[in-house]
């Protein structure tokens, strides 16, 4: 990250990874809610039972396969910034992604046990 | 949800998303109150829903603005640390504070925000800016190109500590009423760090889904995110997005300062209200 041209190829990287993350979101999303009208609904309508319930493959579970991608994009971003900077002998950022990439998981999992609310 | 409502709010999730991607804001500001007071939808699955607009403006938007290279990828990654740690710290306090204090309280600080932004509505960009050590050791100077003035900005940065502690207060403090963590953000860039409005903004857009993924997994285990109500907000804001990104390199930041202190305005007003 010493100079500029590999700061503008780190930058398109991420941009591509964002880019994928949230094309195949928008995409499973899309597929999903249409294929999920054409069948019943499901009887709980969130990602975690609408991911288990049933077997084989069904719109809702596209649906809900494309909100788990949509969440994950950020983090991914995280993780390929890490690997980024350690590739570019970056140390410096890459403790700092690291640290950030630690700090979020913590939360994630807190979160996931049933911490207090965090809004957007 | 019907077809109809659908429709509705994925324009109303067009319109968030592209303000929110001008300014560095997550649209919940916008579709929160529209799926509780118009669609009528309870309060956790609405703000289930704006956890998704603010993932999806960020994500959106941070294509374009990275590919422009307006994002600063390194005071993003840095101020992190601070916003993650807050809704981690947030994580841990709980519920235990009363909020209607905190409303106010912050209300006023963007409120008191407001009117000095509208003070600096005629500068484009900021001058004499020296970065201090701190900025020269992470490396945080850099440059953009600015469409609409047709050259490279150079910019230096200061302020490198306090922006770092506004943004780990923000971080909690957002946590804990579910508002402002975009505003806190371009705030502190824009007041500490003396950073150009659209670095503030685009590194800010940047910002924003890292933080509201770190609560990803309250959401998920409160079972708070309803995929058909926050499908056609999803949808809609990736179109906003999109739209928004090619606004802001053709517009002035003086625009974008103004549009800001509108929006920061009406924030403040809505927070004094429902704090009271």
């Amino acid at each position: 990250m010493k100079n500029r041209k590999t700061t503008e190829r780190f930058e398109l990287i991420l941009s591509y990874v964002l880019l994928i993350g949230v094309a195949l979101s928008a995409f499973l999303i899309f597929l999903g809610i249409i294929l999920s009208y054409l069948q019943p609904l499901p009887v709980h309508h969130d990602i975690p039972s609408m991911l288990k319930s049933g077997t084989g493959f069904s719109g809702y579970k596209i649906l809900a396969l494309g909100f788990l991608l949509l969440l994950a994009t950020p983090i991914l971003r995280v993780i390929f910034s890490f690997f980024l900077f350690l590739l570019y002998r970056d140390w410096t950022y890459t403790l700092i992604s690291f640290l950030v990439l630690l700090i979020l998981i913590a939360s994630i999992i807190l979160g996931g046990l049933g911490g207090k609310a965090i809004g957007p | 949800m019907d077809i109809h409502l659908s429709i509705l709010t994925f324009l109303v999730s067009l319109i968030a998303g592209l303000i929110g991607s001008l300014l560095g804001l997550g649209g919940g500001i916008i579709i929160t109150p529209f799926l509780t007071l118009v669609a009528h939808i309870d309060i956790r699955h609405a703000i289930g829903a704006s956890l998704i607009s603010v993932i999806a403006t960020s994500s959106g938007a941070a294509v374009a603005y990275l590919r422009e290279r307006i994002t600063n990828i390194r005071i993003a990654m840095f101020l992190e640390i601070g916003t993650t740690l807050g809704a981690l710290t947030g994580a841990i306090i709980g519920t235990s504070i009363k909020t209607n204090f905190l409303f106010i309280l912050f209300g006023l600080v963007m409120l008191y925000a407001s009117a000095q932004m509208f003070r600096t509505r005629k500068q484009e960009l900021p001058e004499g800016v020296k970065s201090s050590p701190l900025a020269k050791t992470l490396r945080l100077s850099d440059s953009y190109y600015d469409d609409s003035l047709g050259r490279e900005v150079k910019y230096e940065v200061t302020g490198v500590g306090q922006g770092l502690f506004t943004l780990y207060i923000a971080g909690i403090v957002s946590g804990l009423l579910g508002i402002g963590a975009g505003v806190f953000k371009v705030l502190a860039m824009d007041t500490f760090m003396r950073l150009p409005m659209k670095v503030s903004t685009t590194t800010s857009n940047f910002m924003i889904g890292v933080t509201a993924a770190a609560s990803a997994g309250y959401y998920l285990a409160h079972r708070m995110i309803d995929p058909f109500i926050a499908a056609p907000v999803a949808l809609g804001v990736l179109f906003g997005a999109a739209i928004g990104t090619r606004i802001l390199f053709k517009i002035r930041s003086t625009t974008i300062r103004l549009l800001f202190t509108l929006v920061l305005l009406f924030i403040a007003v809505r927070m004094i209200i429902q704090g009271l």
